[in-house]
């Protein structure tokens, strides 16, 4: 068969130069009570894989423009099933490694068998091919194609397949929004505030790592109402949380300002939620810059409230500066164009995404039951800092991922515990 | 698997004729269909179910394909036609030429200059050759090549013109054509970009203007100084001339802030009317949500 050359999306170059940020993968780990058909799970893969042709294919770099090579592969290549004493452990390992854009396939999923009953799946995939919204779509559609497959409905196997350009996030618009929106040429990018996370120096004996905080249903259930009673969402009451954390472990003053990134699904401009396009990312950060820290969380929250709304009302939330790449993408060389963006771009230092409900249901294979599950974003460089959230079973998981030491981890669990700390203020706030 | 996949063909095939180039397709197709297989066993699936599904929709939409296959046929047979004609057109065409050439270079001894009738045939077919060409793409409105054609064809008509002043009527300054030749390239090029709605057509007019007027300041500057009265010229202060590209582009400049301003004029007239001055009681009480 002929192998086709696919065209590198402006997301796709965009991700690849994040290369310089973070390692370009997308973590997911998925823990189950019972065992997998490994058999249907390949088939059903493979499948998947077939449709999608990014995710068999490999980056090429030229001096004009980057294209998608499809590659030749087997499942062996995807997927890996290892029994082990310690499934989390190893599939914790796992998650660590890295795909690199020159390989025939961008997904590697691991299954870790342990004593026979219990099962963790453990998913990376190149940040290059989707993100984490599209991720979410793909691990439900696996679950979904696995549970057809083995009651023989071969006919409901499915995975969207259209277009992965990022100007889908036009086609709800048109006259004059389409055209504003397309004007929005202006630079966003460059944050005023460079606070950093307090991440040692950097070193040789850095290595990859995740570092996760759970908040059990219980107390999640009580954050969620005391939100509701304020008439703030669950994102606004995170953000308050960090923001107030990261016044605290970061050393500001009261009174300094501190912008904390927040990752937005470009995917409510799309017809249909981009349920027709293709495999791809449509994400971009919102920044909450907020001017003091408050005196109490509820202050904190008016904050960022404050901070937030202007974004909220804005009917193009997150269009900014899409024209701009696409432009630099369009009439300059790679390199030129990586080093023109470069020089505009700032990096979030302090980023949150809240890749919100991982639907148990959705995300059980036939015969298993879900018991523990997350994902999280790519594994950060210094100085970068990003925690993801993610909820399952109404238990939220806060993560971390960066390429640090153990002392690294020992401040991000402080940043946890006094991120823990805030919670429970903000829950001590119900009337 | 085999027999699976000819039945499925056998079934899609009786969508068009029975047709023996149909027929070659459909063995192709099991090929492609049996290569697709072993190349989905090998990768891992095992599933025969699955397999098929795949390799079936591998192919797209197979009754489309099968319906283009039948039309671009009979086209294809057509513009095969038509090419032989167009090939036996210019081969006679040649050779009628060859033959003039030979008979005037043995009855009147015409060999030099009589080598422009071959010269002129050649620019001749080769112009007529790149109409057909042009055509086609204009029919699929494809401008840039045809643009390129148009152009070629001017550079072909330019020599042969200077060739035949230089060679045939020995007109002094004769050269001078591939000054005007310019001018003449970008001038229809304009013109095509403004009967295609082309985006640069706006930009193209002033360059294509500025070009004109150098270039016919150059050519009354030497035809006057080297071929009619070399006291007189225009060099000074012919050069103004020159200004008239910045002319055209000052002029475009403010017809398009005018109708800028009336167009903004006109939106917000109707914003007020639409906000201010029109009114509905349901603005009392509508809300957003």
């Amino acid at each position: 068969m002929k192998k086709e050359r696919l065209k590198a999306e402006m997301w796709d170059r965009m991700q690849f130069l994040f290369r310089n940020f973070y390692d370009r993968m997308v973590h997911l780990k998925l823990c189950y009570d019972g065992i997998l058909d490994k058999d249907a799970l390949k088939n059903v893969i493979i499948y998947m894989v077939e449709k999608a042709p990014v995710l068999h294919s490999s980056f090429n770099v030229t001096a004009t423009e980057p294209y998608w090579q499809e590659e030749a592969y087997t499942v062996d290549d995807i997927l890996s099933v290892t029994v082990t004493d310690n499934a989390d452990r190893d599939a914790d390992e796992f998650l660590l490694g890295v795909i690199p854009f020159e390989n025939n396939v961008q997904i590697k999923i691991a299954l870790f068998e342990q004593d026979g009953n219990k099962t963790v799946l453990a998913l990376r995939v190149n940040h290059m091919c989707m993100d984490g919204g599209d991720l979410k779509y793909f691990i439900t559609t696996l679950c979904e194609n696995y549970n057809a497959f083995k009651e023989g409905e071969h006919a409901e196997l499915h995975i969207k397949t259209g277009s992965r350009s990022f100007d889908q996030v036009y086609s709800k618009m048109e006259g004059d929004d389409l055209k504003h929106a397309r004007g929005l040429y202006h630079n966003v990018a460059k944050s005023v505030d460079k606070v950093q996370f307090p991440w040692t120096e950097a070193s040789v004996a850095d290595v990859n790592r995740i570092i996760k905080r759970k908040i059990s249903a219980e107390r999640f259930a009580n954050m969620r109402a005391v939100a509701k009673q304020m008439g703030i969402t669950v994102n606004d009451a995170i953000m308050a949380m960090v923001v107030r954390t990261l016044y605290e472990i970061c050393g500001l003053k009261d009174n300094d300002s501190l912008t904390v990134s927040c990752a937005i699904d470009l995917r409510k401009h799309i017809v249909e939620g981009g349920a027709n396009g293709g495999l791809t990312n449509h994400t971009a950060w919102l920044a909450c810059r907020t001017l003091e820290k408050g005196e109490t969380i509820r202050d904190t929250v008016v904050n960022v409230l404050r901070a937030m709304k202007k974004h909220k009302r804005d009917k193009y939330i997150g269009l900014y500066s899409l024209p701009l790449l696409k432009l630099a993408y369009t009439i300059l060389p790679q390199d030129i164009a990586e080093f023109a963006i470069k020089m505009g771009y700032d990096n979030p230092l302090l980023a949150v995404s809240n890749i919100g409900v991982l639907d148990e249901k959705k995300l059980t294979f036939d015969g298993t039951t879900i018991t523990d599950g997350f994902m999280s974003g790519a594994v950060k460089n210094k100085p970068y800092f990003l925690m993801s959230v993610t909820t399952l079973k109404g238990e939220m998981t806060l993560s971390t991922t960066t390429h640090g030491t153990s002392k690294d981890v020992a401040i991000v669990n402080n940043y946890f515990d006094v991120l823990e700390r805030n919670f429970d203020d903000f829950c001590a706030c119900a009337e | 698997m085999k027999e699976r996949f000819k039945a499925y063909l056998e079934r899609q095939f009786r969508l068009i004729a029975p047709t023996k180039a149909a027929m070659e397709l459909r063995k192709q197709l099991l090929v492609e269909m049996l290569d697709k297989e072993q190349e989905l066993r090998i990768k891992g699936i095992t599933d025969d179910d699955l397999i098929y599904k795949l390799t079936v929709e591998s192919f797209g939409d197979l009754p489309q394909r099968l319906k283009d296959f039948e039309a671009h046929m009979v086209k294809s047979d057509v513009i095969k036609r038509k090419i032989s004609a167009g090939i036996s057109i210019a081969l006679a065409v040649a050779v009628a030429l060859t033959l003039a050439y030979v008979i005037m270079g043995v009855t009147t001894h015409l060999w030099h200059p009589g080598w422009l009738i071959m010269l002129g045939g050649l620019f001749a077919g080769v112009t007529v050759a790149l109409g057909f060409v042009a055509v086609r793409l204009v029919k699929a409105k494809k401008y840039i090549p045809v643009r390129a054609i148009v152009a070629v064809c001017e550079v072909l008509l330019t020599v042969f013109i200077y060739l035949v002043m230089e060679l045939l009527t020995k007109v002094e300054g004769s050269y001078l054509i591939f000054l005007a030749m310019v001018p003449l390239l970008l001038g229809v090029d304009t013109a095509i970009a403004f009967l295609t709605s082309s985006k640069l057509r706006w930009f193209e007019l002033p360059v294509f203007v500025e070009l004109f007027c150098v270039m016919l300041y150059l050519i009354l500057g030497l035809a006057l100084a080297n071929y009619a009265n070399p006291t007189v010229h225009i060099w000074h202060p012919g050069w103004i001339l020159c200004l008239g590209g910045v002319v055209v582009l000052v002029v475009e400049f403010a017809v398009f802030m005018v109708k800028r301003a009336k167009r903004k004029n006109k939106s917000e007239k109707q914003k007020i009317e639409e906000d201010y001055i029109k009114t509905d009681e349901a603005y009392w009480t509508q809300w957003d949500d």
